[in-house]
């Protein structure tokens, strides 16, 4: 079978002020018809920039290798695409013989030109239709992709459209001129686990009913892994292996490949174990939890936001969390899982005083000490603040700029006053540093010269300095690539138990809390929905909303298909 | 529909309770000068040849209502112009300030809403097409111009005028009106003799505003070509000067159309200098006049407050403007 | 990454441990460095500075009437020169004038040039000045006998060189207290906005809307009006200043509103919260750290806007008056017909005005472009 694309050598240079950057390295693929190329790596993989360049849309300071080709044939015509130059000439490829998806449906689309004014004068540009036609068809689309009411749906604008009908209203749009290629870069990574599997499912199905070619440009080894057919692993800008799909995921010839593999969480295999079989089996048993003291309390917490005040003072209060009652078990992992807008980061930050509660109650119970979060009064809101801590997810807002990695991990305990003096404070830096693997030569060091694994061992050795029983880590991992996250996650294990800290582990993401987590809480719109330990919630769920996020989470797969 | 009705009544409350609070600044500034209007037209009065004793000036305040409390005063004030267009009365020449300044002000207002759409004429177009052709020497030369804009003020560059006109055409180019026109009624042959004159003024009012608002429209297009949305309209083979029009420059409109009434303002500072340079006898160039002279405070508040208005009106506009444009505002996204 | 190129691309190598361990403002300066324009900008801004600082020095005749020059009126520029008909000279000269009148000038007096050399001097004593409290006589250059006017002689005779350069001293005076009053009132009110929000944000932000809205030059044109005839020059140049600060700071304050309100809700904030920080805490630490850098290019940026006001304003006459000299002082007399026929070296101060602004202009580029060293990152 002949290709329908074939790249070969291709490079990409971006020629900056301070010289050139190699973007992509030489790489070489072909993609048939019909066949989906996942293209597959870390971010500054050089992935992304592959995928534009078939369409020549990296920025004009971007150059191409004087031996790169991309050939795209088809049975009308073969088109070399880095031998057209003129705008005129590059339609070919943009919008007729090649479409592209971006990761961010919201910003792919023009805020105020209506959805289905974008889409018809593409087809107007390619089709020659009349505006009636492009209508017509577009309609069409939106309704093949699910969209209910397609006509009406067409005269609206992009933020009128959810996330997920965004992403099916770009698809629509991309495959309404009947491509022979389709990009996606990252279509689902910005969208929830539910929504991602519904637009991962409506892909694989519209690509086999019209018979096209699909690189799938993404991060993510678990969605590769149930999309391609082949697969094609970059790092630092080269392709350091492709194949099939089931030979790179089930047996992985490079090393960069075998270690993206091992990292990634897996969901399936964590459900599918035997009883006891490893060693970091978390504790599964009613009896064990029931042992376990409680550490932190909460009951009926109910936590709304003022959204808008109207002319009179009217308040439009928005309950982010509601009814919310949890027991977290003194030394152990809880995890709280849900989509965005389920209310988890608001619980997190109300147990640790961030946020006033509407209502309910908070206790914070400990062998030498015992709070009630809402009515701490100074002294002991100090205290409570030694012992409860918060890691965030972005590790680059997280830490100013302004101040050296030293100063940073120091000023809790300065604010607290829990050091006497300078070399005392040094001390418990350092000794905190240590503990998380950071190089203490490195403390005199400011934060722009650490990449985000380093930054966010940074933000932990800054929680946990002052010696605190509980941490709050909230989407801690969320903003690292795979194999970075592992290493934290590894370190988290670590410290828990070394320090014997008790966590709540707040995230999106089902196979991370899974591996890590003892107890696992279930929130949809600001309420529990299902709570229990992980083993049993994730081989038994009792509700129909765990058993969806838990059918929709992407999973590696680690069987032959 | 409704989301736009409520949009409206929202932008009329914002704009109204603007103009309340600057009605009120002015007021108490013009109460802080030393002096008050009965005094000012006593002592006028007074270099006149009538004497004046204590007690005519008493006498005068009550007539002028200076003895009530200071809200009182502010209140009558402004609702005297908001409900009867009553401006006040000149504190020197006792005649309505309407009356002494209307024309003038009505020729201010028209040179500056010339200068403002000669602006705009000007610098869209051009800050857009700079924006396409970034980095080249077009765009850097463009970017000069606009640095001189800031450097060299309005009134420098009709001091610069008049200096290479009177070298090399030995005429100042200045005044608004040519001698026989000066006191005479309004005509069509006076209204042409002016705009025969004007082009001058209003080519210098618009410079600065000019220079530095195609900067910043430039700005705009540029932040907004390198959106996704744009890439992913080239993606689509959307290219040239329809890209251009119907997706950087289209998004960017909004802030720009909001900038409006800013440069309205920029023009209304500009307008009394440049008047005093080119011998304008315009509503600025009276202003200094009954400002530099004999301290009217009751005109000089009157004529902040009217081209105040002008701005908070014009701001009023653009925002219904922006909202009709802008389907987000629209449909009561926001 | 992109930051560590452009450091160690520059000449003087830059050890990589060196930019790890950079603080902010050695990065923006770093970055500053690299500028050319805002360099050339920089050092012309500082001369200019220097300039005004040091002009009773560097001007040889006192800026009022007590220098004046009565038989050199509306005089034109004298430049020295080194040679003239009757060959060279290691010492510049100019040539000396004498007033005569004849019938074929009416019998008027008229001043024209002799044969006569004058040599400049170095140091010479003049007249005395004030500076820092101490009395000075000396002065930078002069001529052995009678005056040299570089930029010429004004109306009243008096030198527009040493006038210019007192002009300059005044204006950039007047700036900087302007901008300093306007300052503190941005920074009271703009980082209250920001910092309490809700209710307080929403009264101030109207106020500022409010200040903004009214076109300022006429409300100056309105104040400056009503000071007495007999204020003493002093009290009109603080005065006039003040109404510059108090009226300007509109701009300024929102911008610092906006900064405290990012900062104030950035994460590392929240952080240092978290750990029971005082508000004393999180705005000594995080909050003035993280945006005096762009108070500085905010403020360098407003300066010449209040230059370009005081200048306007005194143009017209309700500024600064004489015996003070400002460059709109300068101008005040400039539109007459005579003036743009006979004497333009009247616009001599014009270019430096420019020069001056130009020169704020770029620095305020090159500072705003350096300030945010960590935006490039991530």
């Amino acid at each position: 079978m002949t290709s329908l694309l074939s790249v070969r050598d291709l490079s990409v240079k971006f020629s900056t002020l301070e010289g050139d950057i190699t973007a992509v390295d030489n790489i070489s693929f072909d993609v048939a018809p019909g066949e989906v190329l996942g293209l597959v790596g870390e971010s500054g993989s050089g992935k992304s920039v592959t995928g534009r360049s078939l369409m020549q849309l990296n920025p004009h300071y971007a150059h191409y290798g004087e031996n790169s080709s991309m050939i795209l044939k088809t049975d009308e015509e073969e088109v070399d695409i880095l031998s057209l130059r003129k705008a005129k000439e590059l339609r070919k490829v943009r919008g007729d013989l090649v479409s592209m998806i971006f990761q961010e449906p919201i910003a792919s689309f023009a805020p105020a030109i209506t959805i289905g004014k974008q889409m018809a004068e593409q087809l107007m540009l390619h089709r020659k239709m009349s505006f009636k036609e492009a209508r017509e068809l577009s309609v069409d689309m939106l309704d093949r992709v699910g969209i209910i009411d397609p006509s009406r749906r067409f005269d609206q604008y992009a933020f009128e459209f959810s996330g997920g009908m965004r992403q099916r209203a770009m698809i629509a749009m991309a495959l309404s001129t009947k491509p022979k290629l389709l990009i996606a870069d990252e279509p689902t990574t910005a969208l929830d686990v539910t929504i991602q599997a519904q637009v991962l499912e409506l892909m694989q199905e519209l690509i086999h009913d019209f018979g096209m070619g699909m690189i799938f440009v993404t991060h993510d080894l678990a969605v590769i892994s149930q999309i391609a057919d082949r697969v094609a692993v970059m790092q630092n800008g080269k392709i350091v292996e492709q194949g099939t799909v089931d030979d790179i995921i089930l047996h992985p010839q490079h090393n960069y490949t075998q270690r993206l593999l091992d990292a990634v969480p897996k969901l399936d295999d964590f459900i599918n174990q035997e009883d006891g079989a490893k060693d970091t089996v978390p504790a599964t048993s009613k009896e064990l939890a029931d042992k376990a003291e409680t550490l932190i309390s909460v009951r009926n917490l109910s936590v709304q936001f003022e959204i808008s005040k109207s002319f009179l003072g009217k308040k439009n209060l928005l309950t982010a969390v509601n009814d919310v009652s949890i027991d977290i078990p003194k030394g152990s992992f809880f995890g709280l899982v849900g989509e965005s807008g389920s209310g988890k980061s608001t619980t997190g930050r109300t147990i640790l005083g961030a946020y006033n509660m509407a209502q309910g109650e908070i206790i914070y119970k400990d062998d030498d000490a015992h709070y009630e979060i809402a009515a701490l009064d100074r002294h002991d809101l100090k205290n409570f603040r030694k012992r409860a801590q918060l890691i965030f997810q972005d590790p680059y807002a997280a830490l100013s700029p302004r101040m050296t990695v030293r100063d940073i991990i120091a000023e809790p305990l300065e604010v607290m006053g829990i050091t006497k003096n300078r070399k005392e404070t040094d001390e418990r830096v350092r000794e905190i540093a240590a503990k998380c693997k950071l190089n203490l030569e490195h403390l005199r060091r400011f934060p722009h010269a650490f990449s985000g694994g380093q930054r966010q061992r940074i933000a932990i050795a800054r929680a946990l300095v002052c010696g605190p029983k509980f941490v709050v880590a909230d989407e801690a991992v969320a903003a690292l690539d795979v194999s970075i996250q592992a290493e934290i996650l590894e370190l988290l294990k670590s410290l828990q138990k070394e320090l014997g800290l008790t966590f709540l582990f707040i995230s999106h993401d089902l196979a991370v809390v899974a591996n890590l987590c003892d107890h696992v809480a279930v929130m949809e719109k600001g309420k529990i929905v299902e709570s229990a330990p992980t083993l049993d919630l994730f081989r038994n769920p009792q509700k129909d909303y765990t058993k969806s996020l838990l059918a929709a989470a992407p999973t590696l797969r680690t069987h032959h298909a | 529909m409704s989301a736009f009705l409520k949009f409206f009544t929202t932008r009329l409350g914002a704009a109204i309770s603007t103009m309340l609070l600057v009605s009120f600044v002015v007021f108490s500034l013009m109460e802080l000068v030393p002096g008050n209007c009965a005094e000012r037209y006593l002592a006028y009065k007074d270099t006149q040849g009538v004497s004046v004793t204590d007690e005519d000036i008493r006498a005068e305040e009550v007539r002028m209502g200076l003895d009530k409390p200071y809200v009182v005063r502010w209140a009558t004030w402004i609702s005297d112009i908001t409900f009867r267009g009553y401006w006040g009365e000149s504190c020197l020449w006792r005649v309505d300030v309407l009356q002494l300044v209307g024309d003038k002000m009505a020729i201010s207002m028209g040179l500056s809403l010339a200068a403002l759409i000669l602006t705009y004429a000007i610098s869209v177009p051009i800050g857009i097409l700079s924006a396409s052709l970034r980095d080249s020497w077009f765009d850097s030369s463009l970017r000069i111009f606009s640095y001189l804009g800031l450097a060299l003020p309005n009134f420098l560059l009709a001091l610069v005028v008049m200096l290479f006109s009177t070298i090399y055409f030995g005429e100042t180019l200045t005044g608004l009106f040519s001698d026989e026109f000066r006191d005479a009624p309004w005509s069509m042959a006076k209204f042409t003799d002016m705009m025969s004159r004007a082009w001058l003024p209003i080519f210098i009012l618009a410079w600065s505003a000019t220079a530095i608002q195609m900067q910043t429209v430039r700005a705009l297009v540029s932040d907004e070509k390198d959106k996704l949305y744009v890439t992913a309209a080239r993606a689509r083979g959307i290219s040239g000067s329809y890209l251009l029009w119907h997706y950087p420059a289209r998004h960017s409109l909004g802030p720009v159309i909001n900038s409006i009434g800013y440069d309205l303002n920029r023009i209304f500072n500009d307008l009394p200098i440049v008047a005093a340079v080119l011998v304008l006898t315009d509503a600025g160039a009276l202003l200094l006049d009954a400002l530099a002279k004999s301290n009217d405070q009751q005109l000089a508040g009157a004529i902040i407050l009217m081209m105040t208005a002008g701005i908070v009106g014009l701001n009023f506009i653009t925002d219904i403007l922006l909202a009709i444009v802008d389907p987000r505002i629209r449909k009561g996204f926001f | 990454m992109a930051l560590l190129s452009v450091l160690r691309g520059k000449r003087k190598e830059i050890s990589k441990e060196d930019y790890y361990t950079a603080s902010q403002m050695q990065l923006i300066w770093s970055r500053f460095k690299a500028k050319r324009s805002a360099m050339i900008a920089a050092s012309i801004l500082g001369f200019i500075v220097v300039c005004g600082i040091f002009s009773s020095f560097l001007s040889p005749y006192a800026p009022d009437a007590s220098g004046r020059n009565a038989d050199y009126v509306n005089g034109a520029p004298q430049i020295p020169q080194f040679c003239d008909a009757n060959g060279c000279s290691l010492t510049p000269f100019i040539h000396k004038v004498e007033r005569f009148r004849s019938v074929k000038t009416n019998f008027r007096w008229v001043t024209r040039e002799t044969e006569e050399r004058n040599y400049v001097t170095f140091f010479p004593k003049g007249w005395d000045y004030n500076f820092l409290g101490i009395k000075f006589e000396r002065h930078l250059f002069g001529v052995e006998e009678g005056y040299v006017h570089l930029f010429g002689t004004d109306g009243g005779g008096k030198d527009i060189f040493s006038r210019t350069l007192h002009a300059i001293g005044v204006s950039l005076a007047v700036g900087t207290l302007g901008v300093l009053i306007s300052f503190v009132l941005a920074l009271i009110i703009g980082s209250t906005a920001g910092f309490f929000g809700g209710f307080v944000d929403t009264v101030l932000q109207a106020l500022m809307d409010t200040v903004k809205t009214v076109p300022t030059i006429p409300l100056f044109m309105a104040l400056a009006a009503f000071i007495p005839q007999e204020w003493s020059a002093e009290m009109r140049f603080f005065f006039i200043s003040m109404l510059l600060g108090t009226l300007g700071w509109g701009t300024l304050a929102r911008r610092i509103r906006t900064h405290v309100l990012a900062e104030r809700t950035a994460e590392y904030v929240t952080a240092a919260r978290l750990c029971g920080a005082s508000s004393a805490h999180v705005i000594r630490k995080h909050l003035l750290p993280s945006f005096t850098s762009y108070i500085i290019v905010d403020l360098v940026i407003s300066f010449p806007y209040m230059v370009l006001s005081e200048t306007a304003l005194s143009f017209i006459g309700l500024g600064l008056k004489d015996p003070v000299n400002s460059l709109g002082v300068m101008l005040q007399n400039v539109t007459k017909v005579d003036v743009l026929l006979n004497y333009q070296w009247y616009f001599i101060p014009v270019p430096i005005f420019i020069a001056i602004v130009l020169a704020f202009v770029f620095v305020g580029d090159g500072l705003r472009d350096a300030a945010d060293p960590y935006s490039e990152r991530k």
